[in-house]
């Protein structure tokens, strides 16, 4: 593929950038540790940092470090979801619901048991986690968190998920090639444009 | 300019008239809505091929409304949008051909007198083609050869009449879970033959053959080896220099001058500008209900309704692919180590399919009636859709934690699912048809189509009954968890049906050449012209028809040359 196959307009050009510098900002190097030894992004937008670390708490819980795979931040699921929430191509609801949702976890949380989620023990992060699965939104919820920790765990570890194929490896995934390049991924490929 | 011929869409409606009209030497523009994928654009990147909307339009640019029948019979309606449940297939040049699976099975000769053979079937508006098998099998066999179909003929009950003896190419290799089919067949007395594919098995040109890269359906190919319009015909109509494609160009009206003729399309450029292309002969191939919609949206004082549409036909009678989907599982522990590791080869195909019920004449059953086919399958290789189905327990509950993890770990490592998917017809019945929108519209602004998704009920009992059959044989080979979703839900890939073809012009939209009964330089080439479906996938159809359809056009150009 030649350089000058390619014809990216100005538009798609700065959106291009925009959305490649956010997927830049992943890299955990800018990141800091919280008191668990989770790491912490320098920049948590849209989230704030208690709602980031109630995040990975809960995502622990959801898919933990259990000896038997990767945990949920070994596959910087956190992280991945701080992308996705900040994808303009995504349905803002959707995004929305996921944070709304996320406050309204935190709430019942110090509603019925008068504490924050973060500072109960593991078997007590369980129970919570399976009563709230249990109601309809909850369901629906924790349904679309999984399936972002399945996104950050077996697709292509440029998507900052599947750190070292790690995903790929402990599954005995074969993810078939030609493998992306940066062009071609998501999202800059939505900005490709071949000469006519 | 004034083109010769404007072809609207680049799918596998599309491709033959391009091809076949470019290499006449005619100039062709072809207006595309969606962007110009090439060969080396595509990777197996499950996130661009199925987790985002980057080979189909954004839901928040550009949706359906659904209208859907409820168990208790009531119909609701609502956008894809709210919904999620996309009805895109494939924008780009191309199509959805560049990403199908390209299980291409022939119509049977009963497909073309459904009507005639069977009889009415009350709430269904069933009709004889105004064309034969015999007429239509000679496209089947170009087909076979220019856009390239590997297989092997192999006699069973329902094979079909050809004028050659095999297919151009040898079949695929196979896993071997397809011996393992045909030994359970044998003790069963079933009929099994290799499926024949819209692949190519051995070098053609630029081409190269299949290099099994175990991710086909929804993923664009790298070596060229599947039977895209974009790779096998359009890129040698580029080659002519009479083609020329506008990719990111949306038609939205075509104009007519009062006199039952087109003259222009009017279109969308990728900047959302309005352009316009005159031509003598306008083809519609956007897929069948985005063909719809564009007659409908393409009113004016000649055509009230819609372009074509002053016999209320337009948008009627849509159909998509009735059946359902089962499956089973082998588990690596019951098998030997060597018969393990063979299953478990990634990027072989099953290509066994069975349609010895293509007609069903069983007294128990009923009267003699249509039946299908089926088509033996892997498990989609894709990690995250696999992941996504090991959510839920067996009562609907969510699993998480280590739970999850393990179960994950099982699914992935322990076993192979294998699947088996049963084609029969969708009866068109008034309540599967294509309207406008009065609400809704795209990011242009044009009302979106309303899409009734209406079936009958004898579908699904035919359905069940090819079921049966195999689960039957899954059964007899050992596989475990067999079961089996026979429903009237829609495979929106699968679409044909709302301009029919025929010899009325009071019930159909097409004449028996696909040209419109009302509009003299209106050609339709994707799959709306079928007035049924047949049992089978619908693309080497398209594609056979196509080419036929070229014919007609070149002679009408010549005529009025
Ligand atoms: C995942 C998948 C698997 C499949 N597997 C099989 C299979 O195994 N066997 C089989 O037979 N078929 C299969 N199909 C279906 C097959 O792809 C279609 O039957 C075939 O491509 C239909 O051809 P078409 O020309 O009608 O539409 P398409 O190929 O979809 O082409 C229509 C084109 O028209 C364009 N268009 C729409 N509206 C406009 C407009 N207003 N202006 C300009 N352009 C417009 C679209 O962007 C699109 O590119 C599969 C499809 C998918 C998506
Ligand atoms: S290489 Fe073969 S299996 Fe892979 S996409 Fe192409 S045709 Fe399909």
């Amino acid at each position: 593929m030649k350089d000058q196959d390619w014809n990216i307009s100005r538009k798609n050009f700065v959106r291009t950038m925009l959305l490649g510098g956010l997927a830049l900002q992943l890299p955990w190097l800018q990141s800091c540790t919280d008191e668990h030894g989770f790491p912490i992004p320098a920049n948590l937008d849209p989230l704030t940092k208690d709602q980031f670390v109630t995040l990975q708490h809960l995502l622990l819980i959801l898919f933990p470090d259990d000896g038997n795979g990767p945990s949920a931040i070994d596959i910087h699921a956190d992280q991945y979801i701080l992308w996705v929430l900040n994808d303009p191509e995504l349905d803002p609801n959707e995004n929305n619901f996921i944070i709304e949702k996320l406050d309204l976890f935190q709430e019942k949380c110090a509603e019925s048991l008068s504490m924050d989620f973060k500072s109960l023990s593991i078997a007590e992060q369980q129970d919570f986690v399976s009563t709230i699965s249990r109601e309809k939104w909850g369901k629906r919820w924790m349904s679309r968190l999984l399936t972002l920790i399945f996104e950050a765990l077996l697709l292509d570890p440029s998507y900052g998920g599947n750190s070292e194929e790690v995903g790929w490896n402990w599954l005995a995934h074969n993810p078939g090639y030609p493998r992306p390049h940066d062009k071609i991924r998501y999202p800059n490929i939505l900005s490709l444009k071949h000469e006519v | 300019m004034k083109y010769d011929v404007c072809v609207i869409g680049s799918g596998a409606g599309a491709g033959p008239v391009i091809y076949e009209l470019s290499k006449e030497g005619y100039k062709v523009v072809v207006l595309e809505k969606g962007p110009w994928f090439k060969t080396e654009d595509f990777a197996k990147d499950e996130m661009v091929a199925t987790r985002r909307s980057v080979y189909t339009p954004n839901l928040r640019d550009e949706r359906h409304v659904l209208v859907k029948k409820e168990k208790d019979g009531k119909y609701w309606s609502k956008s894809t949008y709210s919904s999620g449940k996309d009805f895109w297939n494939g924008s780009a040049i191309g199509g959805s051909s560049n990403f199908m699976s390209a299980y291409f099975h022939r119509l049977k000769p009963v497909d073309f007198k459904l009507l005639s053979e069977f009889g009415p079937i009350e709430g269904a508006n069933v009709t004889d083609w105004p064309i034969s098998y015999e007429e239509l099998e000679p496209y089947y066999a170009k087909t076979e050869k220019i856009v390239g179909v590997s297989g092997t003929v192999s006699k069973h009950s329902f094979l079909e009449p050809r004028s050659t003896p095999d297919f151009p190419y040898p079949p695929l290799a196979e896993n071997i879970f397809a011996k393992w089919l045909d030994k359970g067949a044998e003790r069963l007395n079933y009929e099994l033959f290799p499926t024949p594919r819209g692949i190519i098995s051995k070098q053609k040109d630029e081409r190269q053959s299949c290099f099994y890269s175990n991710y086909c359906g929804s993923y664009g190919c790298s070596s060229d080896a599947k039977s895209s319009s974009r790779v096998a015909l359009i890129n040698d109509a580029l080659a002519t220099g009479n083609c020329t494609v506008l990719p990111n160009s949306k038609v939205y009206h075509l104009e007519t001058d009062g006199k039952g003729r087109i003259v222009k399309a009017n279109y969308y450029d990728h900047d959302g500008t309005r352009q316009a292309i005159e031509a003598r002969i306008f083809v519609v191939a956007a897929q069948a209900v985005e063909t719809s919609r564009l007659l409908l949206m393409s009113k004016n004082e000649e055509f009230p309704n819609g372009l074509a549409n002053n016999a209320g036909q337009v948008g009627k009678n849509i159909v998509f692919s009735g059946g359902g989907v089962g499956s089973g599982q082998l588990f690596f522990d019951d098998l030997s180590e060597e018969d393990a590791s063979q299953l478990n080869t990634p990027g072989l195909f099953i290509n066994r399919a069975s349609q010895q019920w293509y007609v069903i004449d069983d007294p128990d059953f009923g009267p003699r009636m249509k039946g299908g086919t089926i088509d033996f399958v892997s498990e989609h290789a894709n990690g995250v859709t696999k992941a996504i189905r090991q959510k839920y327990d067996g009562s609907g509950n969510l699993v998480f934690g280590s739970d999850l993890k393990s179960k994950l770990k099982a699914y992935f490592t322990e076993q192979r699912k294998l699947k088996y998917e049963i084609f029969v017809d969708w009866l068109p019945n008034d309540k599967c048809f294509v309207e406008l929108d009065d609400e809704v519209t795209d990011k242009w602004g044009d009302p979106v189509a309303k899409v009734w998704l209406g079936y009958h009920e004898h579908d699904l009992k035919v359905g069940r009954y090819i079921a049966e059959k195999a689960e039957a044989l899954f059964k007899e080979i050992g596989m475990k968890h067999v079961s089996t979703g026979i429903s009237g839900s829609v495979s929106p890939n699968l679409q044909a049906g709302g301009c029919r073809f025929g010899n009325d012009p009071q019930t159909s939209v097409l004449d028996k050449n696909c040209r419109a009964h009302e509009v003299d330089n209106l050609y339709v080439t994707d799959g709306s012209f079928m007035p049924t479906g047949g049992s089978v996938t619908y693309t080497f159809t398209i594609y056979a028809n196509s080419f036929r359809v070229a014919e007609s056009i070149i002679a009408s150009l010549k005529s009025q040359a």
